[in-house]
């Protein structure tokens, strides 16, 4: 009886550690995420209600990075879990991924011991900040048909530096390290941006797309553009001399405290102590096709759980070509996620393409 | 000596090598089973085409076709790059234009000297045509060829040799042991002459396929043999005469 006891073990133990190695393999090939028909009414807190518990979650690792910048000091991988529902009319996705910093200090202004103000920037070699700035996510969809998104996701829109530091032709050493465009004319992008500093505080995702412009002639962000838009945005809350902020929040609460927002915008006064920090930037919801898409996000205990929701068909100007359009609930979408911490372009991703589809 | 006369701490030591070479060699198997199917199904049985693309075709077309197939955004674009190099590779119009705008697109990011990407190959650059060329003759190089011969024939042998003695002196009837000691070891060399000769003719990827599986059922099957001889009674018809002990 002992030594089959024995002999049990000795067979189980492999057969334990196969079905281990299968099991992974299995995960592997999970790229699917189900939209479920919601019961009750999402509200957008920044928490997953109970109406959450209907829709199957898609857990996917990110570990993948564009560049090594010299001041990155953020996560190198993360998991995020993503689920959908939707209704007659908006279709809703609850995004919740680890991140042990809540990272808010986008560009502030900084008091100095001598009374005058500085902002807070610090820059990488390729001009861009890993250090004062912002948690975002990105997400792509698939506009049409865009070539090798629906196997490569993400990565069929990105163009690095080649060992001359070209990209296109074009010269981008010390300027990025890589750019995003499409490879034709009609093939676009549905960039959804949420913005923890920017745009979190007023309730809004920054609705983008990208196309196949690759010439900084014709716009400096090469491919990427803001959706049309009928106002709002951010701009610099800087004053007219240059060397301080020019308003301010009336009260500083936690979340308003990095960007001047409208409800708290104040002209900025100085009774501020060394070392005390202003926004250095200033938001209005986008109004327009730019700001059609709602959200709420919410760091807890270094997790950030973010819901938001979209009209399933949208009908803003140029909504055609720079949104996604959810009007075939038995078609399959093909999107790509990505998370930034703190860092103003390096971002953590996944290869190939994510599925979404309509149950 | 016979395995089920060892003692205690020889049999525990020695199950322990058994089972590491069973879960090294289906560990083998699953990553074969990966990089040789549909990418869109997971793991599946090898596909014929994608063995035959990696040791018959060009090095550049067939690492397209298997392990950096999830890097090709459109199938066509392998085909494009077969027909430069079946048309003499040259450093033409069409390499310029067509062959080199892929190469962008789909290798370049990580296939460059300065790429700081996630899985940046920055020994490998596919910077230029003179690059590229090095990776355009059929199959393996020989140099290439050589090294990964050398180090499989050599590193298989090792594990081999033991579970072959350990098979040696196990009690099954003597039949069943030279059938897999020489199973294994025939399969072996068929596996790696068939990479060689694959170059000449890609009909030698089925040489590769079944001398593959045979090596790797060999080498399960002689393990496994051997932990059931050290652990249970094995049913008398399968063990030799004298092997009573």
């Amino acid at each position: 009886m002992k030594i089959f006891t024995k002999a049990k073990l000795a067979i189980l133990c492999p057969a334990l550690a196969v079905c281990a190695m299968q099991s992974t393999v299995a995960q592997a090939a999970n790229d699917q995420l189900g939209s479920y028909k919601a019961s009750s009414t999402i509200t957008l807190d920044g928490a997953a209600e109970a109406a959450w518990d209907k829709a199957t979650a898609l857990t996917v690792k990110l570990d993948n990075l564009p560049y090594k910048p010299g001041n990155y000091n953020g996560m190198q991988e993360t998991k995020i879990t993503m689920k959908s529902l939707y209704d007659d009319q908006y279709v809703y996705f609850l995004l919740e991924y680890s991140d042990p910093t809540k990272s808010l200090v986008r560009y502030p202004w900084q008091k100095q011991a001598d009374g005058s103000w500085k902002q807070l920037k610090d820059k990488d070699q390729t001009g861009h900040d890993n250090v004062y700035y912002e948690d975002k996510v990105g997400i792509f969809w698939q506009i049409g048909k865009v070539r090798g998104f629906e196997k490569k996701g993400c990565d069929s829109a990105c163009h690095m530096q080649d060992d001359d530091g070209k990209i296109a032709g074009i010269d981008q050493k010390g300027k990025a390290p890589g750019r995003k465009y499409t490879r034709r004319a009609g093939e676009t992008i549905d960039m959804w941006h949420w913005k923890s500093v920017r745009m979190n505080p007023l309730g809004l995702i920054d609705d983008q797309f990208v196309d196949h412009i690759k010439d900084p002639k014709m716009n400096k962000n090469w491919g990427r553009h803001g959706d049309a838009k009928t106002g709002g945005g951010y701009v610099a809350n800087i004053n007219a001399a240059k060397n301080g902020p020019a308003f301010m929040n009336r009260t500083q609460d936690g979340l308003n405290d990095y960007t001047v927002t409208p409800a708290q915008k104040t002209t900025f006064v100085d009774t501020f102590n060394a070392g005390d920090l202003v926004p250095g930037i200033m938001s209005t919801p986008f109004t327009g096709s730019r700001g059609d898409i709602w959200s709420t996000g919410v760091w807890n205990d270094g997790k950030w759980t973010i819901e938001l929701k979209r009209k399933l068909v949208t009908t803003g100007d140029k909504a055609d070509i720079q949104d996604v359009q959810f009007n075939d609930l038995k078609k399959t979408y093909y999107f790509g996620v990505s998370v930034f911490d703190n860092s103003q372009i390096n971002h953590i991703y996944h290869e190939g393409s994510l599925k979404l589809t309509f149950k | 000596m016979r395995l089920n006369t060892l003692n205690y701490q020889a049999r525990l030591g020695l199950s322990g090598f058994l089972i590491s070479v069973i879960l090294g060699v289906l560990s083998a198997a699953t990553l074969i089973g990966l990089v040789y199917s549909k990418h869109e199904s997971g793991f599946q049985i090898p596909e014929m085409d994608k063995v035959k693309a990696k040791y018959s075709d060009p090095r550049l077309v067939g690492s397209m076709r298997t392990s950096m197939y999830k890097h090709v955004a459109e199938d066509g674009d392998i085909d494009i790059i077969a027909k430069w190099i079946d048309e003499g590779a040259k450093d033409d119009a069409f390499f310029k234009e067509e062959v080199m705008y892929i190469i962008e697109e789909d290798c370049q990011k990580c296939h460059s000297k300065s790429s700081e990407m996630s899985g940046a190959i920055t020994s490998m650059p596919f910077s230029s045509h003179e690059d590229l060329l090095k990776y355009t003759d059929k199959g393996y190089t020989w140099t290439h060829m050589a090294k990964m011969a050398h180090i499989h024939l050599l590193g298989i042998s090792v594990f081999l040799v033991i579970v072959s003695l350990a098979m040696a002196f196990s009690s099954y009837l003597g039949v069943i042991k030279t059938t897999l000691i020489s199973a294994g070891w025939v399969a072996l060399w068929l596996d790696i002459s068939a990479w060689w000769l694959s170059k000449f003719s890609d009909q030698f990827a089925y040489v590769i396929a079944a001398a593959g599986t045979v090596e790797i059922a060999a080498v399960v099957a002689m393990s496994g043999l051997c932990l059931l001889n050290m652990w249970i009674k094995v049913p008398a018809f399968l063990l030799e005469e004298n092997a009573s002990d």
